[in-house]
């Protein structure tokens, strides 16, 4: 069951006085599935921010239709989501527990919870402090604290390992990965690919606005590509350029990769042997989501 | 609306500004008032005795002292506090962060003008108790004629309050349009002093120009300062009292009722255009 829903999204900003337009997001459609983990990539300035900006109606959209929970009435839908936007936002006057009291009032849950989300994400000795004293990794985790305080179906996080140290993010990448073993929906943008890689279970790419790739990482990462070695490595290229399904191919690492249009590695393997090109090594190789993603928008 | 109210409530009282600019209000007036009642009840401005500040007479010379008075600092600093706290909004970025929790844009709205209310509220009640206070002790009981609160004082509360609400809205306008709390102070007085004193003033050295800056009488700052002029309601006491003074203003140039249909206007025209403000533009 799909728990968001975008149709056609679009926003354009107009400059005041010389009234040219820019549209920061460009007719985007695609949808989140209920207990997904949604990893939402692009470059900088690409609309990653704008988009969930106007899932969350902070951001007026030009044009396109938002669905959450299949309702297009998003007042009634916010109150079922936790999310955090760039950085985390509270005041800074306030100490870590009155802030949370502000989001469990407006949320209408009760006090007793905010102690107990406290206590998950290790703030529950600071929680006296004012939000201004508090380090970026604190911070981070009351933001977290904050999107996660009503036990929401959808959490949506913008960057939340930012600024973060290597246990902080191990740490924010372990509680995203029990909300989904929780069966939640979590729709997630980062600009750190491994992370995302290692969290998410599926990924839509956007770039300058427009949606570019929408899918499983599974199927994102997992390319019809061969590595392959023979002793002859000139003569393995010469005949692979021969070869009608193949892409292209390229040597690193001592090895040749070779990006298949149609047919199996048994049908490259028998194709070679019958060109008199015996490999010592063929196997399927995997592209990291990093590589996908500069692929896609470089 | 009990939950926004709770909400606001945590943001102003845990805040230090909110206190401090309290404390210094209070510290303007107390000792004016201790003053005034170690010298059985007058008030001395620029060399001239003014009249006691014991009830009843007291309620209406407290909101006309030739800008000494509570209804010319409430002016001034109601309007501050709002711009802080609603500027502050923008800046500290927690109005997106309230509506992405759950709030309305109507309900975030809601909000600030029920901030702008409680601070009206806190105004009025510290009117209310420093006049009281001090204006109850100086009551002469020997002669006393009138009630402790007449009904003109009533209706001289009533403009007081609206006055309140009236300049905290549209400080409220100012910080939603700034989205800085810096930027709403400064385009406060502005608007307040240049485009409300100034002008006006400028055209009217020239005749030609002299109609044109009667029309200035009817902006809402203008209209906030006429509704609670005291003259207005306690005709016979106090504009006698007052005209003893040198440039007092008790004699109204507008009719009361023009000034309360101007001044019930401004306040709807004032929170509609920072509803649809909030509601247009992006967070």
């Amino acid at each position: 069951m799909a728990i968001i829903e975008v149709f056609n999204l679009t926003k354009v900003y107009t400059n005041p006085l010389t009234r040219k337009q820019k549209r920061a997001v460009d007719g985007i459609s695609f949808s989140v599935e209920q207990g997904q983990i949604f990893g939402f990539l692009g470059p900088n300035g690409s609309g990653k921010t704008t988009t969930i900006g106007m899932l969350l109606d902070i951001i007026n959209r030009t044009d396109g239709e938002i669905k959450l929970f299949g309702e297009t009435n998003l007042n009634a839908a916010r109150k079922r989501i936790g999310a955090t936007l760039e950085t985390p936002n509270f005041y800074p006057y306030l100490s870590g527990y009155d802030n949370l009291k502000i989001v469990a009032k407006i949320k209408g849950i009760g006090e007793e919870r905010v102690q107990e989300i406290l206590g998950i994400v290790k703030l529950s000795s600071r929680q006296k402090d004012a939000f201004k004293a508090y380090s970026l990794g604190m911070k981070q985790r009351l933001s977290l604290a904050s999107a996660m305080l009503s036990d929401p179906d959808i959490i949506i996080l913008d960057e939340p390992a930012n600024g973060l140290d290597p246990e902080g993010i191990r740490e924010i990448r372990e509680i995203i990965k029990g909300l989904g073993r929780q069966g939640k929906t979590v729709f997630l943008s980062s600009h750190l690919l491994d992370e995302v890689e290692q969290t998410c279970t599926h990924v839509a790419v956007i770039k300058d606005g427009k949606l570019v790739k929408q899918g499983s990482v599974a199927e994102l990462t997992s390319r019809n590509i061969a590595r392959l070695q023979a002793d002859d490595m000139d003569l393995l290229r010469t005949v692979l350029r021969s070869y009608g399904g193949v892409l292209s191919n390229e040597t690193r690492d001592g090895a040749v990769f070779a990006a298949l249009g149609e047919g199996t590695l048994s049908d490259l393997n028998r194709y070679l042997a019958s060109q008199g090109v015996y490999v010592s090594h063929l196997s399927e190789a995997r592209q990291s989501l990093e590589e996908v993603f500069l692929e896609l928008t470089s | 609306m009990i939950a926004l109210l709770q909400i606001e409530l945590i943001k102003t009282l845990k805040r230090r500004a909110f206190w401090v600019s309290l404390g210094l209000f209070l510290l303007f007036f107390l000792p004016l008032m201790i003053a005034a009642f170690g010298r059985g009840g007058s008030i001395e401005i620029n060399n001239q005795k003014l009249v006691s500040i014991a009830l009843p007479q007291g309620w209406g010379l407290m909101l006309d002292l030739q800008g000494l008075d509570i209804a010319s600092m409430s002016r001034l600093f109601l309007p501050v506090m709002v711009c802080i706290f609603i500027g502050s909004e923008f800046v500290f970025k927690t109005s997106r962060q309230n509506i992405i929790d759950g709030l309305s844009r109507e309900q975030f709205f809601l909000a600030k003008v029920i901030y702008v209310l409680f601070m009206a509220v806190i105004f009025f009640v510290l009117y209310l108790v420093l006049v009281f206070t001090f204006g109850y002790l100086l009551i002469d009981r020997s002669q006393i004629t009138d009630a402790i609160v007449r009904g003109v004082d009533v209706q001289m509360m009533g403009a007081f309050f609206v006055m309140l609400i009236g300049t905290g809205l549209l400080a409220m306008l100012f910080g939603i349009a700034s989205r800085n709390t810096g930027t709403a102070i400064g385009l406060f007085f502005f608007y307040s002093t240049v485009v409300e004193q100034i002008a006006p003033n400028l055209l009217r050295l020239k005749e030609s120009l002299r109609p044109i800056a009667e029309y200035f009488n009817y902006l809402p700052i203008h209209i906030f300062r006429e509704i609670v002029k005291p003259g207005r309601y306690d005709t016979e006491a106090l504009s006698a009292k007052f005209a003893q003074m040198q440039g007092a203003s008790a004699t109204p140039d507008m009719t009361t009722q023009t000034v309360w249909i101007c001044a019930l206007v401004y306040l709807v025209v004032l929170s509609g255009a920072s509803y649809l403000l909030l509601k247009k533009t992006d967070l």
